[in-house]
């Protein structure tokens, strides 16, 4: 677990920097680029180290440690895990490689005809493949504890990360079949010409629901570990796995929505997709509920009286509630600007330009990272034990990445719409059209600037404090309803989604024959 | 009541609170599909970008806006790295212009600043939309899909004249846009 | 009910519904997807092809009757190059004996084959203008045409030395110019990036390339497909053409001096 963590932070560190020098050479404070390439060939690896390295370890060292943590025994196939994480490290080292000189400038999204360096492909296959022998893993432990203790409730936290676990390996599939049997046979020079409209649906399939895979740490941190840390109780159980089987359901059949400008998708399926995509807002908002009312119990329990009176009784001297506090304002507005790009139309005005960006760093790299933060301090004495932490530093470093994210991404939205597009290496502010917009790529460029001090706050600061232990819901839990203890049906409704939701426009797509067009080769060869 | 219980209510009364926002949320979509016929580009249609400019809708001689004689405006573009072509587009203010583009290489897309008119161009298909654009003025027009290391020189204008104005100058049948030849 | 049916039943139930608005009822409201019957509707809503405009196309002003092929860029057998030396005997006059031409004509030495054939063709087509040209490549037939072009990519290029100051590279090359909707050179052209069908520039007689560029700016020269080509040339000022010119001219000094 250690190991995955540590090679998730390191990899976060070098990214975040990038990061923070692309919006700093895009800016009104830097002249351009001598060469656009090292612009993109940057946001690829960004992209690729935030969206496929980070999450997937944190997630696959967090189900480690809660598959020992929450059902209480070692971990089965140790072994495995370990073979996991290093096809993890080799294949994200294969795809830097790739990225680093040059023939993979295609972007975290590398949507064909462009085509990059088969390394890059293959690194990335690894990095998947390492992270199915963690969800298999967490089957396996998962039925072994069954066995030990039939009937029995499954711990909350195990609930929600095996949750997690299949919603990733389900979801995962869609950019395997894009990379594995439209990409690569290209990319290794098997064949010249590929369908671009299909590459993207089966690309928008994982595209939206990865971002659940990527919240579930959080979630379970906020259902499992929130409470018991500033000295209350979880509201509810109930709700907890009512969100995450939600989450199940509802995260994968919906990844349309991130074509709806698209050609190749008829106008009923982009409604559907719309539709059910308001569902899968749902558990978020259940979770709001049960958070708040979870953090209100811990406030009263100190003494606060009245409407409000809980929330100055709370403990906000302790990291865990103000990175719970900053998770969910970020969650409020990120969540709001998601209902925006879930609603149809007014995507449209929003499509592609930097708001899109804006909304995706508040939501992933604040509201999420934020707790990535929190459960990392928090495992780390179980991991380490080392000297206890002084909460001092993180706090700052949570006020300064809270601070930082807002700063980049509020200006971000804006800039959005006024129309600002995505991807671009260089603006000429000096045109009267774009001189508005100036301001608010500088302003960006200070935000990222604070995230990333508080990225090497946190890599250093990484320290332990009392022995861990889990939340106790407020009302004891006697039986949970068999549905919200197992997975069979909710796995089976997801499957059936996808069927209803993504049969017809990929199976439409690959059968037309008059749409694969040419391969367009990246870097110089 | 048990405590239990009051948990219960509570979480009931939250549930059917966010059922009233997500209704709120769909009905608005629906409404706005059904009343002001605003919907993404979902009309989907094929074409083989590698005879785009041999002949056909799209090959050279037939880019740019038309009139038909009742009245229809119609653009027809082509994206390709690094330029749209035609460079400017010429259309009216206030009358709803259909536009249909697509892409001759990789995956392209543009925006008008200043209107709602946002689109992907992928190779192989061909995107269709309507919009209205409200005033006269010339608005930039930028492809907003990363095409490759020329992506960010990739822009157009639009320039939006009056209903007359343009009536003039399409009115013959030709194809009119705004490029200085 | 159960729980667990009443949840099937809700998601079959939220699941009908959203088909029927996103399939019935919100195509209906638009005329084209209507057209033909309400199959037709559901299958238009559903992504199946079909024709949304009668578009009648005016006679096509035509650029050029190429379609660049992948196979085109493939290395071809050692026969081919021997052929294509053969033939190319005929082309020394104004190219040179090794593909490097002392005259304003272009270099082909090292020349990208998928250039030279798209060059040829356009000049037997009369797609590209040059009295010159179009009557020497009349007579070939496709196969000549690729032996061809097989000999001048097997051409050594003319020697030069990698970029390493910047400083002498112009922004045009480097960054483009973006306002005026011109990429890089080097994002086409090669530095950066090299698109098919974009020849290598490196070394080109510098008067060869001011005169393709105030062809292509003026439209009189128009054998790039859809103005890829034009939209650059007619935003540039004689400046930048001069700049960038005399850049890849000279870059390509070595042996030859020029």
């Amino acid at each position: 677990m250690l190991a995955h963590f540590w090679l998730a932070f390191v990899a976060f560190a070098g990214a975040i920097v990038l990061g923070e020098w692309q919006m700093y050479v895009r800016s009104p404070l830097h002249a351009w680029l001598d060469n656009p390439e090292h612009y993109y060939r940057s946001v690829t690896v960004h992209g690729v180290v935030m969206a496929y390295v980070l999450p997937t370890l944190v997630a696959m060292g967090l189900g480690y440690a809660l598959s020992e943590l929450a059902l209480k025994r070692p971990l089965v196939g140790l072994r495995w895990a370990w073979a996991g994480f290093w096809l993890v490290l080799v294949g994200t080292a294969m795809a830097a490689a790739a990225m680093a000189s040059g023939h993979a400038s295609v972007l975290y999204t590398f949507y064909p005809p462009m085509i990059a360096s088969p390394f890059f492909y293959l690194g990335i296959v690894l990095v998947v493949v390492g992270s199915w022998i963690w969800v298999a893993l967490m089957s396996i432990n998962l039925r072994a504890w069954r066995k030990e203790n039939p009937g029995a409730a499954v711990p909350l936290a195990m609930f929600g990360n095996v949750a997690g676990a299949y919603l990733w390996a389900w979801t995962s599939i869609g950019a395997a079949i894009e990379i594995l049997v439209l990409i690569l046979p290209v990319a290794l020079g098997f064949k010249d010409t590929i369908d671009a409209g299909l590459a993207r649906v089966f690309f928008s399939w994982t595209l939206h629901a990865i971002v659940y895979f990527w919240l579930m740490p959080t979630y379970i941190a906020f259902y499992t570990l929130v409470p018991r840390a500033i000295g209350g109780r979880l509201y509810s159980d109930t709700m907890g796995r009512v969100a995450f089987v939600l989450f199940l359901v509802f995260s994968m059949p919906i990844g349309i929505h991130h074509l709806f400008a698209d050609p190749q998708i008829g106008a009923g399926f982009k409604f559907v997709h719309a539709a059910m995509t308001a569902m899968v807002s749902v558990p978020t908002l259940l979770t709001v509920f049960t958070i708040v009312a979870s953090v209100e119990i811990a406030g009263r329990m100190r003494g606060g009286k009245g409407a409000f009176g809980w929330i100055r009784a709370l403990p906000w001297e302790n990291p865990m509630m103000l990175a719970v506090a900053f998770s969910f304002v970020m969650l409020g507005f990120g969540g709001a600007g998601g209902l925006i790009n879930m609603s149809y139309q007014l995507n449209e005005s929003v499509h592609n330009t930097q708001w899109v960006t804006g909304h995706f760093h508040l939501i992933f790299g604040g509201a999420i990272v934020i707790m990535y933060f929190m459960i990392a301090y928090e495992l780390w004495p179980q991991l380490t034990a080392c000297a206890p932490l002084p909460a001092g530093p993180i706090r700052a470093q949570l006020w300064l990445w809270f601070a930082g994210m807002m700063v980049l991404t509020m200006p971000w939205h804006y800039v959005g719409i006024l129309g600002m597009p995505r991807r671009m290496a260089y603006f000429d502010f000096t045109a009267p059209a774009l001189q508005a917009q100036a301001w608010t790529v500088t302003a960006s460029a200070v935000g990222g600037a604070m995230l990333v001090v508080s990225a090497l706050v946190f890599v250093y600061v990484l320290a332990t404090a009392e022995p861990f232990t889990f939340s106790l819901p407020a009302h004891p839990v006697g039986r949970v309803p068999a549905l919200l203890n197992g997975y069979a049906l909710w796995v089976s409704m997801m499957i059936a989604l996808t069927v209803v939701n993504y049969g017809f426009p990929i199976a439409q797509l690959a059968a037309l024959k008059e749409t694969s067009v040419p391969a367009i080769p990246m870097g110089l060869r | 009541m048990s405590a239990e219980a009051v948990a219960v209510a509570a979480e009931r009364r939250w549930s059917r609170a966010v059922a009233a926002i997500i209704a709120v949320l769909v009905a608005m979509m629906v409404f706005t599909g059904v009343h002001w016929a605003s919907m993404p580009p979902s009309r989907v249609e094929t074409i083989d970008p590698r005879t785009l400019h041999i002949s056909g809708e799209f090959a050279e001689g037939n880019l740019g806006a038309t009139l038909s004689p009742e009245g229809k405006v119609v653009v027809r573009l082509v994206a390709q790295q690094y330029s749209f072509e035609p460079q400017c587009l010429l259309v009216p203010a206030g009358v709803p212009v259909t536009f249909r583009a697509t892409s001759t290489d990789v995956i392209h897309g543009f925006v008008v600043f200043g209107s709602n008119a946002n689109t992907m161009l992928i190779p192989g298909y061909v995107a269709t939309f309507t919009t209205t654009f409200p005033a006269v003025g010339e608005h930039m027009m930028p492809c907003h899909e990363y095409c490759g290391t020329g992506h960010e020189g990739m822009w157009a204008r639009v320039q939006v004249v009056s209903a007359d104005e343009f009536r003039k100058r399409a009115g013959n049948g030709s194809r009119v846009s705004c490029v200085r030849r | 009910m159960s729980a667990a049916r009443w949840s099937i039943v809700a998601l079959v139930v939220l699941t009908v519904v959203s088909f029927a608005v996103g399939f019935a009822w919100l195509p209906s409201e638009h005329g084209d997807f209507t057209a033909k019957g309400l199959w037709d509707t559901i299958c238009r809503a559903a992504g199946v092809p079909q024709k949304w405009s009668a578009g009648a196309p005016a006679a096509a002003t035509r650029s050029t009757r190429v379609v660049l092929d992948a196979s085109m860029q493939r290395p071809q057998a050692q026969d081919a190059i021997g052929r294509g030396a053969t033939l190319a005997l005929n082309c020394t006059m104004c190219h040179g004996p090794r593909g490097l031409s002392q005259a304003n004509a272009p270099n082909l030495a090292g020349q990208y084959p998928e250039v030279i054939i798209k060059q040829l063709m356009d000049y037997r087509g009369g797609d590209r203008a040059s009295s010159i040209m179009q009557a020497l490549a009349a007579n070939l037939s496709d196969a000549n045409i690729r032996d061809l072009a097989a000999y001048y990519t097997y051409l050594p290029r003319p020697r030069n030395a990698p970029v390493t100051d910047m400083s002498i590279v112009p922004a045009l090359v480097r960054v483009g110019d973006p306002m005026h909707n011109v990429a890089p050179c080097a994002a086409c052209h090669g530095g950066i990036e090299r698109k098919p069908g974009a020849p290598w520039l490196e070394g080109m007689p510098k008067e060869y390339l001011v005169e393709q560029l105030a062809a292509f700016a003026a439209g009189k020269r128009h054998n790039d497909s859809h103005g890829q080509m034009r939209n650059m040339a007619r935003n540039l000022t004689p400046q930048q053409i001069e700049e960038v010119a005399l850049f890849y001219a000279r870059h390509g000094e070595g042996e030859e001096g020029r």
